[in-house]
């Protein structure tokens, strides 16, 4: 009954994870404006692209495949950005999204609701962002936060580069925290990161079009 | 002594990329018709006319690359700059009514962007 209850536990954490995995930092770029991410971990490995089609929603789809479990899951991303605000040389965003997902694997669906709320200016990042579910009569909640700086100011022309420290919470009948050191840099529409903690670690590509 | 080897190199990678980058363009915005200078990141042109926008909230290169692509559907414009600590866009076209305030208005604010003023040159 133990090994069940951390099968399930693992599994949900898993679920979680990739829900929470493909909200980049902008979710919702420009009107007509296509994304396309990879992401590979301990974990999964995770291809997803997205096409926003104004410049308050997109719709998204990501497949992914998780190594430990050999199964393969599907999901369907409505990102919408509810406010944006506008400042010289700064904005502050809040999207939500909702999903839908498919389990290939198991033949089961599940839903997924997320929120995120990030500040930025050329100097400083700072994100937060909750996922929400209902897989059985417990709710779960997964908290993320970021905190990046950028050790120098970019130009159009040049590489961005940032060092940011991710810290997460997952409430799901126990509680756990992990702390992982990111670094992002990205040219024109190119994005990449690389992060490591020690016990795991990830890289992550993006590019917008 | 791995973790510092990949942080010696994060931060070596780092300083080439800061070395990359351009520094800040001086973009004058004292506009005289008579005695025009063009930003020398942008060649000068015969018949050239220069529309800078100024817009709020321009913070990275995906932002800048959204209204770059918005603008340049319109194929009367031959080159768009970006500027991120004046937060303008500088336009160059050589077909002046092809290239309106509604259509720039419109293209910034379909990238997610507001626009604060346009002036032409």
């Amino acid at each position: 009954m133990r090994n069940s209850f951390n099968y399930t536990l693992k599994y949900f954490l898993l679920i979680i994870t990739i829900c929470v995995s493909p909200i980049f930092s902008h979710p919702v770029t420009f009107k007509g404006g296509y994304a396309v991410s990879l992401q590979s971990s301990n974990l999964l490995t995770e291809g997803y692209i997205n096409k926003s089609f104004s410049k308050r929603y997109s719709l998204g789809l990501q497949g992914f495949h998780l190594g430990e479990s050999n199964e393969t899951l599907g999901l369907l991303h409505y990102n919408y950005l509810l406010k944006r605000w506008y400042f010289h040389d700064a904005q502050a965003n809040i999207y939500t999204t909702a999903s839908l997902g498919w389990n290939n694997t198991k033949k089961t669906l599940f839903p997924c609701v997320h929120i995120k709320a990030d500040a930025e200016n050329r100097r400083i990042f700072s994100s937060v962002s909750a996922t929400i579910m209902k897989p059985s009569h417990d709710y779960f909640l997964k908290v993320v936060t970021r905190l990046g700086l950028a050790p120098y100011k970019h130009q159009f022309s040049g590489v961005s580069t940032w060092f940011m420290l991710e810290a997460s919470y997952l409430d799901y009948r126990s509680n756990q925290r992990q702390f992982m050191p990111i670094y992002r840099g990205f040219y024109k529409s190119i994005l990449w990161e690389l992060g490591t903690n020690g016990t795991s670690s990830f890289f992550h590509f993006m590019i917008h079009y | 002594m791995k973790v510092i080897a990949s942080l010696f190199f994060i931060l070596i990678f780092s300083t080439i990329c800061f070395s990359m980058g351009k520094p800040p363009q001086e973009i004058d915005s004292h506009h005289n018709s008579k005695s025009h200078q063009l930003n020398s990141a942008i060649p000068a042109l015969d018949k050239a006319i220069t529309i800078d926008v100024t817009i709020t909230g321009m913070t990275c290169a995906i932002c800048a690359h959204g209204i770059e692509k918005k603008l340049k559907e319109n194929s009367e414009i031959q080159t768009i700059y970006a500027d991120f600590d004046t937060q303008l866009i500088r336009i160059i076209t050589q077909n002046k009514p092809a290239v309106t305030d509604d259509f720039i208005e419109t293209s910034i604010d379909w990238a997610g962007y507001k626009v604060i003023t346009i002036n032409r040159y």
